[in-house]
């Protein structure tokens, strides 16, 4: 899920087909990935592109600095 | 010259509050990726902080009840052969979750600490004052490992806080070992120095570096 995110972060919106080859999941698994992320108000769809909400960016943002940290010890999440 | 043991309290504490935070924060990485490396590196800590912080906690009760002299003796000595068998726990934990880590890095299967030659006239606390000693190069010895694969400011510096950790283990069973309390003192001040590491990685290092 959170690779999901981050392709949305790193292209600023993106469609379902830029979604399954980036995150590199079949339709159906992301689908269900992205009503999940969806219904946690963590994304949201304007027309056929999915966006980044405010939630979103603070999770990626915390999810990056957990990430880092744990880096430091050289544990992978 | 008389020193008196509550003098490591605000290390005790110190130390306890950020072993609590990396715990807190592991179990949220736990979260996101369910990896049990992450579980086991979480309870470490938070093992860690439940010694520490108990420790403070008892000392600070006999510092504010003024109990007799030989039963704040006696307090004292069964509150730091709890806390001491709590520092194993954690350091056993921390050390299974490095053997993943390493597992992972290297790629061959790490062992597992192999027992020390323990001779039976030592008292608990010395025995297992240097297991703890072990598993603390263990942990160090990793951590290097890890620094060598990435060489990463981060990793460095956690590093030398688990070096840190480890100096203080060592004065503290120098003090065991000669009966002096000062040392002991210095053993805390050591260990808090190697959490306040760990506390400016958490807050200034890895918020300012790239991914």
């Amino acid at each position: 899920m959170v690779d999901i995110l981050e392709v949305i972060r790193s292209s600023g919106g993106a469609r379902i087909t830029e979604l399954m080859r980036d995150a590199n999941m079949p339709y159906d698994r992301l689908m269900k990935y992205l009503r999940e992320l969806e219904d946690k108000g963590l994304i949201v769809k304007r027309g056929n592109v999915y966006h980044l909400t405010a939630k979103g960016v603070k999770f990626l943002e915390e999810f990056d600095r957990i990430k880092k940290f744990f880096d430091a010890f050289g544990i992978e999440i | 010259m008389r020193i008196p043991l509550y003098l490591t309290l605000p290390f005790d504490i110190g130390s306890g509050i950020v072993a609590f935070l990396v715990g807190y924060y592991a179990l949220k990485a736990y979260r996101f990726s369910g990896r049990f490396s992450l579980l086991l590196f979480s309870i470490g800590f938070i093992v860690l902080a439940s010694s520490f912080v108990g420790r403070g906690v008892v000392l600070s009760s006999v510092l504010v009840s003024r109990p007799t002299i030989a039963l704040a003796k006696l307090i004292a000595a069964n509150a730091f052969l709890v806390s001491i068998i709590f520092e194993l726990l954690a350091y056993v934990l921390i050390s299974v979750s490095y053997c993943s880590v390493l597992k992972e890095k290297v790629g061959t299967k790490v062992g597992t600490i192999a027992p020390t030659a323990i001779p039976l006239v030592l008292s608990v606390n010395i025995v297992i004052c240097v297991v703890n000693l072990m598993l603390l190069l263990f942990i160090v010895f990793s951590q290097a490992m890890v620094y060598l694969g990435s060489k990463k400011r981060s990793s460095l510096l956690v590093l030398f806080a688990f070096t840190s950790i480890l100096t203080g283990q060592l004065l503290h069973l120098t003090a065991l070992l000669f009966l002096t309390p000062l040392i002991y003192v210095m053993s805390r001040v050591v260990c808090f120095i190697g959490f306040l590491i760990i506390l400016y990685i958490l807050y200034v290092v890895t918020p300012r570096e790239k991914a």
